[in-house]
């Protein structure tokens, strides 16, 4: 009984030194993100890896959906907790920068060791800084292209892609179909989604802040508003107030002809057996463009091991790493050099890196992102294609309602 | 029965021994008390206290901004129509919401095959929660793949989709709500109505009352403290509405047409950040709330006396 009890308190005494032990040893680094969709495997891979070539301080990640990821952070940092690296969508940058809680990492960027700026766009510099300085590294890149369903397209008598606008819009009037089978040339949804309607904007070489002024009431930003508007409105190409994830699904369900997103929507797609491509945007009067999105890496200023953290933030820059996410995702390489790279296998890598170059972010810099996208685009380009208003005037009301926002 | 004969007996007097009785209550109410304090009537101060600040993610010490968040609200088209359409949502799920359930508890309180069964059927969405009953929702009512665009593609109507409609989407949200809480209300009125004394019924019948005359003189007077309970509670949850809203239509619903009080609270307070215009709303709200329940209170005492 005697010999009983010595053993399990034996044992008892070993499993606590092992627990504590390896609390004292390995502090581990936290890191939150909201990678809940496939490319998850991807970002579970490599977080693993570095986590294994760093016993010392391996990684504990927390996956949630971003919309719960982000309100939970929001108190964290301002009670001075949170996580060591957070993962977040470029927009969020400016409003933690400008709080504090995030740390400077200008240095380390210049010093262009791991994190060398040189393989960066100049679109995705900018979006990495806020006042002239670095707070963010990139983990990953993402453009825009135009998918079309092949099927819808063959039916309709289209044998390319088009490259203009003045084709597109026949094609989307070719496509659209109005009654009780009705079909959609062009899904372009309005809320909840990856931006489409600036990219409509910026090919009618308008914009929404031009210079850090608003421009929604440029001429040429009207001329996009009332095109797109009265097609919308009066051709029917698209259902109005869409959601970005609405659009997906009437895309993927076969009932419309072309949808502007991103790479991430291949891997359903091609699940659903859709017979489908991707083209560049059609070019219009402003040139060519395209919209650009990227996931960008922050460290917590109040983190214990910033050494540890922004070693871990450079991986995700290496070759390896973006060769690996690119040819697991689709997702574009963010590092310039890499494409065009005989190591790009995946098609749509390949596809989506060749609008790196006329791809632009959507209100860089703009710490009222939210309130500048849900209370003053959102509304006005509703109010244009439910029939509210006539574009001019809602571009004008947007107008004024931006620029208190940008001069409060 | 109990009741009245209980409320017929002379109270008894207590002994007088004020502290130590006084002493036992306080022990008595102490942990509900704690609780409330930090869970309701902190939070109600400090929002208070919010609403006058001009409040910032980092700051160290809040800006003082006086009573100007409650002047922006004034001037805030998104806040009228964000209480209009609260207004809206009352007034149709309140009135509704108390005479559908009413008239399931009367069907349901006779003897009537599948008695249990129905019961339990129009209660069960009350258990699911809301997020899950407005996705289901959102599901049936979307033109493209949903139950509803398939039904009408039948009878060769056209397509509609209430939940991308201005008009039609409020209207979408008022019935899914009245769907899944058409139970609650449902079972306290069937717990009010087997309440009410068998006497006064066969009474009323000996006095050769119709089914109409028993309901409107026995079963209506006798369920007055149900009405009064599932009134207040429905017309605070009403005001309090998010979920439905939130889910089924998320971002507002087209043009802010189904943007409540509550989801505009959110939409500044979580997404804006802008935590202090988000409170002074919130205050608002508790007021309207408040004095809403107040007057209901005051206007059913006068019933009784």
């Amino acid at each position: 009984m005697k010999r009983i009890a010595a053993l399990a308190s034996a044992s008892i005494v070993a499993i606590a030194a092992t627990v504590c032990g390896s609390a004292a040893f390995a502090a581990p680094l936290t890191f939150w993100n909201g990678f809940t969709g496939p490319d998850r495997p991807t970002i579970e891979a490599l977080t693993k890896q570095w986590s294994d070539a760093h016993p010392d301080t391996p990684v504990q990640m927390d996956i949630e959906p971003w919309d719960s990821m982000l309100q939970k952070l929001q108190a964290a940092m301002a009670s001075g907790s949170g996580p060591d690296v957070v993962a977040f969508n470029f927009a969020q940058l400016p409003r933690y920068a400008e709080s504090g809680f995030i740390m400077d990492i200008t240095d380390e960027v210049k010093a262009g060791g791991a994190l060398d700026p040189s393989v960066w766009s100049d679109g995705l510099k900018q979006v990495l800084q806020y006042n002239g300085k670095y707070y963010a590294a990139p983990l990953n890149f993402a453009t825009l292209m135009m998918y079309y369903n092949k099927d819808i397209f063959a039916k309709a008598g289209i044998s390319e892609p088009p490259k203009t606008w003045d084709d597109w819009v026949a094609a989307i009037k070719k496509t659209t179909v109005t009654g009780s089978n009705s079909q959609y040339g062009l899904l372009i949804p309005d809320h909840e989604t990856i931006p489409n309607w600036p990219i409509l904007l910026w090919g009618n070489g308008g914009d929404v802040i031009k210079d850090g002024k608003p421009y929604l009431d440029d001429a040429k930003t009207v001329g996009a508003l009332t095109l797109w508007g009265d097609l919308v409105l009066n051709d029917k190409i698209t259902p109005t107030g869409l959601s970005g994830a609405d659009a997906d699904k009437l895309f993927q369900s076969g009932k419309a002809a072309m949808e502007i997103t991103g790479p991430w929507m291949t891997n359903g797609f091609t699940a659903a057996k859709l017979n489908y491509d991707v083209a560049p945007i059609p070019t219009g009067p402003g040139g060519p463009v395209t919209l650009a999105d990227s996931i960008v890496l922050v460290i917590n200023k109040a983190t214990k091991d910033p050494k540890a953290a922004l070693d871990f933030v450079a991986m995700w820059n290496s070759k390896a790493a973006q060769l690996k996410i690119a040819n697991d995702t689709g997702f574009p390489p963010l590092r310039t050099d890499l494409s065009g790279s005989p190591e790009l296998t995946n098609e749509w890598a390949a596809k989506f890196s060749t609008v790196v170059p006329v791809s632009r972010f959507s209100l860089p810099n703009q710490v009222n992102f939210a309130q500048i996208d849900g209370d003053v685009f959102t509304p006005m380009i509703q109010s244009i294609t439910f029939g509210k208003e006539k574009a001019a005037e809602a571009a004008q009301q947007a107008n004024d309602q931006l620029s208190d926002l940008l001069n409060p | 029965m109990s009741s009245r004969t209980a409320r017929l007996q002379p109270s008894r007097p207590w002994p007088a021994m004020p502290n130590r009785t006084t002493i036992a209550a306080w022990c008595f109410l102490a942990p509900s008390l704690i609780v409330l304090a930090v869970f309701v009537f902190w939070p109600i101060v400090y929002s208070f206290d919010l609403s006058l600040h001009k409040w910032k993610f980092s700051a160290d010490a809040q800006e003082w901004a006086g009573f100007a968040n409650y002047a922006r609200m004034w001037r805030d088209a998104r806040f009228w129509n964000a209480l209009g359409n609260t207004v809206y949502y009352t007034a149709f799920t309140v009135p509704l919401g108390v005479a559908l359930p009413l008239a399931l508890a009367l069907a349901l309180n006779r003897a009537i095959p599948f008695r249990a069964l129905l019961r339990s059927a129009f209660f069960l969405p009350v258990i699911a929660s809301f997020a899950i009953v407005a996705l289901a929702w959102r599901f049936m009512l979307d033109p493209d793949i949903g139950l509803l665009a398939y039904w009408l593609s039948f009878l060769g109507m056209p397509h509609v989709s209430p939940l991308r409609d201005p008009n039609l989407a409020m209207p979408a949200v008022i019935i899914a709500s009245l769907w899944k809480n058409l139970g609650f209300n449902m079972v306290i009125y069937l717990a009010g109505l087997q309440a009410i004394p068998i006497v006064l019924y066969e009474a009323a019948r000996i006095d050769g009352a119709n089914s109409f005359q028993q309901f409107w003189n026995v079963t209506w007077p006798q369920l007055r403290t149900t009405n009064i309970f599932v009134l207040v509670i429905s017309i605070i949850g009403a005001f309090q509405v998010f979920d439905p809203a939130f889910v089924m239509t998320p971002g507002g619903g087209p043009l802010f047409s189904t943007e409540t009080l509550v989801t505009y609270i959110y939409r500044q307070g979580i997404t804006n950040l802008n935590l202090s215009y988000a409170a002074s709303i919130g205050i608002f709200l508790f007021a309207v709330v408040f004095l809403l329940t107040l007057a209901q209170l005051r206007i059913t005492r006068s019933w009784e006396d």
